[in-house]
C-alpha cells in the first residue's frame, strides 16, 4: 500500500503546483479584467486566456477528485468496512467546485460568464448528479438497487423458462427495459413521459397475459400481470416523490441564492469554498426538513415505500415460481424450516428454564432435608446428653441419699451411745451421790466426838 | 458572491489550502492503521502498541447463548461497587459506541468510578434470527443475563442501564421483573412514541411494516442507516464530508473521524419479527404508555417500576426526542425518579467532551447513594 501511495506522490505534487499556477493566473486575469472594464475594450486573446484558465482549473479538479477517490479506495480498502468507503466519496466536491467557480461574481459586480448556465440555481441537477453517483442521498430505492434486483429475479425467470416460452420471455425483457429506463431518467417530467409509454405497453401486454398462448403457464402469466400493475403503482408514487424533491430543490436553490446576495450586499461575501458549501447545505436542509416534517410528505413517502415493498414481494413470488421446478430450496420452505427451528429452540429454552427451576427446587429441598437431618441429629444428641446427665444426677442423688442415711444411722447410733453414756453417767452420779452422802454422815459423827 | 478583487484572490487561495488538505489527507490515510471502532477481540494485547492504545477496554466473555454474548469488563478502580451494572444496548448499530476509543468511552469512565460493568452484545442478526421476537430478547436473554449475574454475586437485584432501544427493552424488563432490578437507568430511551418532534415518529405512521418485513425478512442495516441519514440529509451526506477536509491533515483526528464513520455504518440487520413488533406496537400503537403492551402473555405496567430511576436524555436528540424520553418520569411508579439532561445529540451523549467528563461520575454518585 505504501508503494501504491509513493507512485501517486509525484502526480499529487505536480497537481498542486499546477493548481496554484492556474489559480494565480486566473486571479491575475480577473484582476486585469476588472481594472480595464471601464471603457477599454479587451482583446479576444485576453478572453481566451481567461476562459482557458477557468476551464483548466475545472479540468484539474475533476481529475484530482477522481484520482483522489481512487487513492482513498486503495489506501482504505481493508481498513474500514466497504459500506463506509461508499460514503467516503469525495467526488461530490467536484460538483461543489464546478458550481463555486461558475458562481464567482467578478470584482465590480460583473457576473462570471461561466455562471450563465445556472450554477447553484440548478439545485435539481446537483441533486440528480448526486443520485447518479450512487450516493445514499434519497436513494433508499435508487434506480441501481431496483434494477439490480429486477435483473436478478428476471434472470432466474428467464433461465427457468428456457427457449420454449419465448413469447413470455419477450414480455419479461420488454418489462425490464422499460422499467430500467424510467429510473434512468433524471427529471420527474422525463420519468412521467416514460411512464406514459410504459402504461401503454403494459395495456398491450395485458392482452397476451390474460389470454396466454398454449403452453404458457397461466399462473405465471397472472403473477406477471400483477407485477406490471404493481410496477405502475410504484412508478406513479416515484413520480410524485420526484416532483416534490425537484420542487423543494428549486425552492432551496432560490433561498440559497438569496442568502448569497444578501451577504454580498452586506459587504460580507461568502468567498471561501467551505463556507459556500456550508451555506448550501444549511439552506437546503432547512427547506427540505420543513417539507419532510409534514404529514403529507409522510403519506407520500409511505405510499412510495409501501408500493416498492409490494413490488418486491411480487418479484420474490415470481422468483420462487422460477425456482419451483429446480431442486433449489425455496425461500418460503427455508423460512418455514427456520421458523420451526426457532420454535424448537424456544421450546428447548423454556424446557431448560423449567429444568433449571426444578433443579433449584430440588436443590433447595435437598438442602432443607440435610438441614432438618442435622437438626434431628443435634436434638438426638442433646436428648442423649440430657439423659446421661439425668442419670448422673440420679446416681449422685442416690449416693447422697445413701450417704445421708448412713450418716443419719451413724448419728442415731452415736446418739444412742451418747444416751447410754448419759444414762450410765446418771447411774454413776446416783451412786456417787449416795457414796458422798454416806461419807458426809460418817465425818459428822467423828467431828462431834472430837469436840 | 465576490465583490472585491482582494477577496476574489483570497477565495482562490483558500480553495488551494482546501485542496492541499485533501492531498495531505491522502498521505495520512496511507499511514493509518486498520480502523476499529471499539473492537479488539482479534488483537492480542500487548498494552503498548498503537492498536492497544487505541482499542477498547478489556472484557471477558462470561455467558453466551448462540450469537448473543454477555461480557464483564475488567475492573479499573480500587474500590468496586458491590452491586454490578448490566448495560443493555440497542439492536440498531453496535454497542461499540459505548467504548469507541480510550478517550471516548462511557464504559471506561464507569469502571474508573468503581462500577462493576456487564454488557450484552446482541451480535449480528442473520437469517436464523428472522423470527426472534421482543419476548425472546427480553424474557429470554436479558432475563438469563440478569439471573446469571445475580447468581454470580449472590444478590437479589442488580443495577440495569439501557441505551436507546435497549432502554425500551430494559424498561419492559424492569416492569415485568421489578424484584430483580435495584436501580434503573434508562439513557436516551424512547417511551412515548406519539410525538411529532422527530421525523422518524412522523414517518412511521404512514408505512406498512408488515410489507417491509414480508419483503425483506430481516430489514437491512443499510436501509435503517439511510432512514437516519434522511433526518439531517444535507448535514450528514454533504456537510460532514466537507468538514472532514480541514481535519484530514491531522492523522489522529482523521482516524477518529473514520472510527466514528466505521461505527455509524456498522449496522446489523434488524430481526424481522422484532422490528415488526417494535414499530407496530410502539411506534404506531404507542402501547407502552397506554398500558396495553403485552409480552409473553403478560401486560407490561410501567407503574410496576418502583425502584429508583435515573432518566438520562439528550436535549438535541433528533432520533429520540426529549419529550419521548421524558415520558418515563411521568409513567413509572417509582417515587425516586431523577432526570439528567445534556445539551447534546443522540450520539453526543456518549462521545462528546462534556459528557465524557461528567456523565459517568454522576451515574456512579446516584447509584452509590442508593445501595
Amino acid at each position: 500500500m505504501q508503494d501504491f501511495f509513493k507512485q501517486q506522490a509525484d502526480w499529487l505534487k505536480t497537481w498542486q503546483e499546477n493548481q496554484e499556477k492556474l489559480t494565480k493566473q486566473y486571479a491575475e486575469l480577473s484582476q486585469e479584467f476588472v481594472e480595464n472594464i471601464s471603457g477599454k475594450k479587451k482583446e479576444p486573446d485576453f478572453f481566451e486566456g481567461w476562459f482557458k484558465s477557468q476551464s483548466g482549473l475545472e479540468e484539474q479538479f475533476r481529475e484530482f477528485t477522481s484520482r483522489m477517490n481512487e487513492m482513498i479506495n486503495n489506501t482504505l480498502g481493508g481498513k474500514i468496512h466497504p459500506d463506509v468507503l461508499k460514503f467516503v466519496n469525495i467526488s461530490f466536491f467536484e460538483e461543489f467546485y464546478k458550481n463555486w467557480l461558475s458562481n464567482l461574481e467578478l470584482p465590480g459586480g460583473m457576473k462570471n460568464p461561466l455562471g450563465m448556465d445556472g450554477g447553484w440555481q440548478q439545485a435539481t441537477s446537483f441533486l440528480r448528479s448526486f443520485l447518479e453517483k450512487d450516493h445514499p442521498f434519497f436513494s433508499t430505492f435508487s434506480s441501481s438497487t431496483i434494477t439490480d434486483q429486477m435483473s436478478r429475479v428476471f434472470g432466474m425467470l428467464q433461465g427457468a423458462l428456457g427457449q420454449e416460452e419465448s413469447a413470455f420471455s419477450n414480455i419479461v425483457n420488454g418489462y425490464q427495459d422499460f422499467f430500467s429506463k424510467i429510473f434512468e431518467s433524471t427529471t420527474a417530467q422525463g420519468t412521467e413521459k416514460l411512464a406514459e409509454g410504459f402504461e401503454k405497453w403494459t395495456k398491450e401486454m395485458e392482452k397476451h397475459l390474460s389470454a396466454p398462448k398454449l403452453g404458457i403457464n397461466r399462473e405465471l402469466s397472472h403473477d406477471m400481470s400483477q407485477a406490471m400493475v404493481m410496477s405502475q403503482n410504484f412508478i406513479q408514487t416515484y413520480i410524485k416523490m420526484a416532483r416534490l424533491v425537484e420542487a423543494t430543490s428549486r425552492k432551496a436553490g432560490i433561498r440559497f441564492q438569496t442568502k448569497l446576495s444578501e451577504s454580498a450586499l452586506k459587504n460580507k461575501p461568502v468567498n471561501k469554498f467551505s463556507d459556500i458549501c456550508a451555506l448550501w447545505a444549511v439552506e437546503n436542509e432547512t427547506v427540505f426538513l420543513e417539507v419532510m416534517g409534514t404529514q403529507e410528505f409522510a403519506k407520500l413517502q409511505g405510499d412510495f415505500v409501501n408500493a416498492g415493498h409490494q413490488l418486491k414481494i411480487q418479484w420474490n413470488k415470481l422468483a420462487e415460481k422460477a425456482l419451483e421446478p429446480t431442486p433449489i430450496a425455496l425461500k418460503r420452505d427455508l423460512d418455514l424450516a427456520i421458523a420451526e427451528i426457532h420454535q424448537m429452540k424456544r421450546d428447548m429454552k423454556t424446557f431448560q428454564r423449567e429444568l433449571r427451576a426444578k433443579e433449584n427446587e430440588a436443590r433447595m429441598a435437598r438442602e432443607a432435608q440435610t438441614a432438618a437431618e442435622e437438626e434431628a441429629n443435634k436434638a438426638k444428641a442433646a436428648v442423649k446428653a440430657a439423659e446421661a446427665a439425668a442419670q448422673d444426677e440420679a446416681k449422685k442423688a442416690k449416693a447422697a441419699v445413701n450417704a445421708a442415711e448412713t450418716a443419719a444411722k451413724d448419728e442415731a447410733k452415736k446418739a444412742r451411745a451418747a444416751e447410754a453414756a448419759v444414762e450410765k453417767l446418771a447411774e454413776r452420779a446416783k451412786t456417787d451421790t449416795k457414796t458422798v452422802k454416806a461419807a458426809t454422815g460418817a465425818s459428822t459423827k467423828t467431828k462431834s466426838k472430837n469436840v | 458572491m465576490l465583490t472585491f478583487p482582494h477577496k476574489f484572490k483570497e477565495s482562490l487561495e483558500d480553495f488551494n489550502k482546501f485542496a492541499a488538505n485533501l492531498r495531505k489527507g491522502v498521505e495520512n490515510l496511507a499511514s493509518i492503521d486498520e480502523i476499529l471502532a471499539g473492537q479488539s477481540d482479534s488483537h492480542e494485547r500487548c498494552g503498548s502498541c498503537r492498536s492497544c492504545l487505541r482499542s477498547c477496554t478489556e472484557k471477558e466473555l462470561v455467558y453466551q447463548d448462540g450469537k448473543r454474548k454477555l461480557y464483564r469488563y475488567k475492573q479499573r478502580a480500587k474500590k468496586v461497587c458491590h452491586v454490578p451494572m448490566l448495560i443493555v444496548y440497542a439492536l440498531v448499530n453496535r454497542y461499540t459506541m459505548l467504548d469507541l476509543q480510550p478517550n471516548r468511552s462511557m464504559i471506561r469512565n464507569l469502571l474508573d468510578q468503581g462500577q462493576d460493568v456487564y454488557l450484552i452484545d446482541w451480535g449480528y442478526a442473520d437469517r436464523m434470527d428472522r423470527f426472534m421476537t421482543m419476548e425472546d430478547y427480553i424474557d429470554g436473554f436479558i432475563n438469563d443475563c440478569v439471573d446469571f449475574i445475580r447468581e454470580q454475586h449472590q444478590l437479589d437485584a442488580i443495577n440495569l442501564l439501557g441505551v436507546c432501544q435497549g432502554g425500551t427493552f430494559s424498561t419492559i424488563y424492569a416492569a415485568l421483573y421489578p424484584e430483580k432490578v435495584k436501580n434503573f437507568i434508562p439513557m436516551v430511551t424512547p417511551i412515548d412514541f406519539d410525538t411529532k418532534d422527530s421525523l422518524l415518529n412522523v414517518w412511521a405512521s404512514s408505512f406498512d411494516v408488515d410489507l417491509m418485513v414480508d419483503a425483506y425478512g430481516n430489514v437491512p442495516g443499510d436501509m435503517m442507516n439511510q432512514a437516519y441519514t434522511l433526518l439531517q440529509p444535507f448535514t450528514l451526506s454533504v456537510q460532514k464530508y466537507v468538514n472532514m477536509v480541514p481535519i484530514m491533515e491531522d492523522s489522529d483526528k482523521l482516524a477518529d473521524f473514520l472510527r466514528m464513520e466505521t461505527w455509524i455504518f456498522d449496522s446489523p440487520d434488524q430481526p424481522g419479527e422484532t422490528l415488526r413488533q417494535f414499530i407496530k406496537e410502539l411506534y404506531q400503537g404507542n402501547k407502552l404508555v397506554k398500558g396495553e403492551f403485552m409480552l409473553g402473555g403478560r401486560k407490561v405496567e410501567l407503574k410496576n417500576i418502583t425502584m429508583p430511576v435515573l432518566n438520562i436524555y439528550a436535549e438535541l436528540d433528533t432520533l429520540v426526542p426529549p419529550v419521548s424520553a421524558k415520558a418515563m418520569t411521568k409513567h413509572v411508579g417509582s417515587k425516586d425518579v431523577q432526570e439528567l439532561t445534556y445539551p447534546v445529540g443522540h450520539i453526543g451523549m456518549f462521545v462528546s467532551g462534556k459528557t465524557q467528563k461528567t456523565l459517568a461520575p454522576k451515574i456512579a454518585e446516584w447509584i452509590n447513594a442508593r445501595l
